[in-house]
């Protein structure tokens, strides 16, 4: 069997709470060949109407596959402003 | 149940500067409901009272503070107004809003609206206390900053609860994006308000009021306050998130999807720009959430510095997400403790952060392409990213030092004195700086900004959503659908408008302010979006997409189309003008040769305008 892969998310603002752990970013295990949808539907952030989503600072989609140490950033739409 | 009370006061103050004369104006019913407020009753204004083609420092023009029906009753966002002249940047329509509690208190003073005219002959302040209205000498004020200002006003009046609205040194020398600034923190930013107040000599309008604003309907106002109040504490829900972070909490997502705003509107990202951000300024600075007039969902920062090398006092307030891009990624700076210390400096001098800061990024742009020399830099530094030369220059712009006094002139100005090469990068619709949100990567931006009546403008007066927010006097954060706002309206007013009454206040609004612009010298080709937006960005993953000049054509002719105005010239049509009911202001205002008439006649019954336009405008989030 292959052994999980760990990664790094980094959920920005109140998406923290979907997350076990506490601090900015979180270490997490995925399945080997897992994409970043599948890291979402885990954690339950796939119901998050609209994300952004970044893998090692770069914007990512949602098939994006997840390697061991990848660090993946997910950011919800926030306020924009006066 | 709706009872006798309502929220509009029917009374407009008058005060003619020159003589020294108030005077109290009574409108009929019909024309509140008609014009209502905000944006409506300010374009009225100046369509039927400003001379055709004055200058903005004529003291002919007027400047006008408008509420809006619900501006004042107790229910979240209900704290704003607009505040308008003819436009020393622009030269056209002029208008911005502002929360806070000023307007709120006005009509507790009972009045809708203050349009001031003429020039005092020394600096003056005003000073409306309920039914008392007073001239008072501002002489010892002036060349003040805000915070003393508003405390010895304070102190004169014997009153620490005056609310103040008032220019700082930046509108006495009128810097062309001089603003006007309320309750320290709430400043009406855009087009140059503050300038124009300056020009008149007005240093301050200072309002104490002690009749409460009594909404028809409290219950269902209740209701809604109640709703609000809920969702404020609902992790997930955007009010919750505003609450928690207040504006400029997507700046991350910005820098990863290659559109922040940066250098100029050059680049689409910048190393460490998103650290300029809200949550960043939680964690590195003191700081607590501070709210509007009767608003649950205090999203308003209050950041106070005290280090060694930079100290910020909390009573400005803090950056929004305008300023922190203006001043920051769009200058290359990413130091967000000078981004909150720049924020105060434009508070006290009282400047608009983002023409400002977007006139300070083209001039840092223009020393890197040589193209400004060291004459005019008169012995000043700008280079992109140096927070050193972004706050030195910010002082300098107000007091008008140095190289100040060009940039004091606004990006359009400047550049005209530089160049065809200067001034092809500006970043600008109709000479006002455009706001923060990148129109190649936000379409609802791309449509809004080249015909918003104002300009380079985000709050977006050209979308119906954010076009009958600042008509009504209601905050736009506020996650209120149309349902919502017309109850709010009725529930405010005892009034009993339809859907399609408040779409018409919409297209009333824009129209005139449409018939204004024209009689001004818009031409169609200025509703257009300038050539560095028709350029990619040059990092970042949209380093490829170039937004193409017919797309935005189409789109202004759509828009044009939908308003029920001509889509070859973006002159209304007459039976727009005849259905909105403003035959007589447009031969009021000499405007009646900026009419056109339509080719084929409408089928009977059908309003001139599209039932449903386009939204255009702010981001609901
Ligand atoms: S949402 Fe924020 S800006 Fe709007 S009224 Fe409330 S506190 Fe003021």
């Amino acid at each position: 069997m292959t052994p999980p892969l760990r990664v790094r998310v980094r959920p920005y603002a109140d998406l923290a709470r979907y997350f076990p752990g506490t601090g900015a970013v979180r270490e997490v295990d995925v399945p080997a060949g897992a994409t970043i949808q599948d890291l979402l539907e885990r954690y339950g952030v796939d119901a998050e109407p609209r994300l952004t989503l970044g893998l090692n600072g770069e914007l990512a989609q949602r098939d994006a596959a997840l390697a061991a140490g990848d660090v993946v950033d997910i950011l919800v739409p926030m306020s924009g402003g006066a | 149940m709706a009872g006798s009370a309502g929220s509009v006061r029917r009374r407009i103050l008058r005060v003619d500067l020159t003589t020294g004369r108030a005077t109290v104006e009574r409108p009929e019913p019909h024309f509140m409901r008609l014009h209502m407020g905000g944006r409506n009753l300010i374009a009225h204004t100046l369509l039927t009272e400003v001379p055709p083609g004055i200058d903005a420092f004529d003291p002919e023009n007027r400047l006008v503070f408008a509420l809006g029906p619900i501006t004042g009753v107790s229910v979240p966002g209900g704290s704003r107004h607009s505040v308008g002249a003819k436009s020393p940047l622009t030269g056209l329509f002029g208008e911005s809003e502002a929360g806070g509690y000023w307007g709120a208190e006005l009509k507790r003073a009972g009045w809708d609206a203050v349009i001031v005219q003429g020039r005092a002959p020394h600096p003056v302040y005003l000073w409306v206390h309920d039914d008392e209205v007073e001239l008072r000498d501002a002489r010892s004020l002036w060349g003040e900053l805000t915070g003393p200002v508003e405390a010895r006003i304070r102190a004169d009046l014997g009153d620490p609860q005056v609310r103040v609205a008032q220019i700082g040194p930046a509108g006495e020398n009128l810097v062309r994006f001089a603003c006007i600034v309320h309750d320290l923190n709430e400043v009406a930013g855009r087009t140059g308000l503050g300038a124009v107040m300056g020009s008149k000599n007005l240093k301050a309008i200072a309002v104490r009021g002690t009749q409460p604003v009594t909404a028809s309907d409290p219950r269902a106002i209740a209701g809604v306050a109640r709703w609000v109040a809920q969702e404020t504490l609902a992790p997930g829900e955007p009010h919750h998130r505003l609450h928690t972070w207040g504006t400029g909490a997507m700046v991350k997502s910005k820098q990863l999807e290659g559109h922040l705003v940066t250098r100029n509107f050059r680049d689409g990202r910048l190393p460490g720009g998103d650290q300029v951000d809200a949550l960043a300024i939680q964690e590195l600075t003191d700081h607590e959430m501070d709210r509007c007039y009767a608003c649950s969902v205090r999203c308003k920062k209050r950041v106070k510095i005290t280090r060694p090398d930079v100290e910020v006092d909390p009573k400005y307030g803090g950056p929004e997400y305008e300023t922190m891009a203006a001043i920051g990624p769009n200058t290359g700076v990413v130091d967000v403790m000078a981004v909150c210390k720049g924020h105060e400096m434009l508070n006290a001098l009282g400047m608009d952060s983002i023409s400002c800061g977007a006139t300070i990024a083209w001039a840092m742009e223009m020393v890197e392409l040589g193209l400004m020399d060291e004459h005019r830099l008169s012995g000043e530094t700008l280079r992109f990213g140096s927070a050193d030369d972004l706050l030195r220059v910010i002082g300098k712009i107000a007091s008008r030092e140095g190289v100040g006094d060009l940039l004091a002139e606004g990006s359009l100005r400047a550049a005209r004195t530089l160049g065809a090469d200067a001034e092809a990068r500006v970043v600008h619709v109709k000479g006002l700086e455009v706001a923060m949100h990148d129109p190649r990567a936000m379409p609802e931006m791309r449509r809004n900004y080249p015909v918003t009546p104002t300009g380079g403008d985000h709050t977006g007066a050209a979308g119906k959503r954010s076009g009958l927010r600042n008509t009504v006097g209601l905050c736009h954060f506020l996650q209120y659908d149309e349902s919502t706002t017309l109850t709010l309206l009725n529930a405010s007013t005892g009034w009993d408008v339809s859907p399609d009454e408040l779409h018409a206040t919409f297209e009333r609004g824009i129209t005139m302010a449409r018939l204004f612009n024209l009689r001004e010298g818009l031409k169609p080709e200025d509703d257009r979006l300038p050539d560095r937006l028709h350029q990619p960005v040059r990092d970042g993953p949209l380093r490829d997409r170039l937004l193409s000049r017919d797309t935005v054509r189409d789109e202004v002719r759509a828009y044009y189309r939908d308003h029920g105005w001509d889509p070859a010239t973006g002159r209304p049509y007459a039976d727009t003008i005849e259905y909105l009911g403003l035959g007589s202001v447009a031969a009021a205002a000499q405007a009646t040769t900026f009419v056109a008439e339509r080719r084929e006649a409408l089928p009977a019954g059908r309003p001139p305008y599209a039932p449903q336009p386009e939204e255009n405008g702010a981001p609901a989030e």
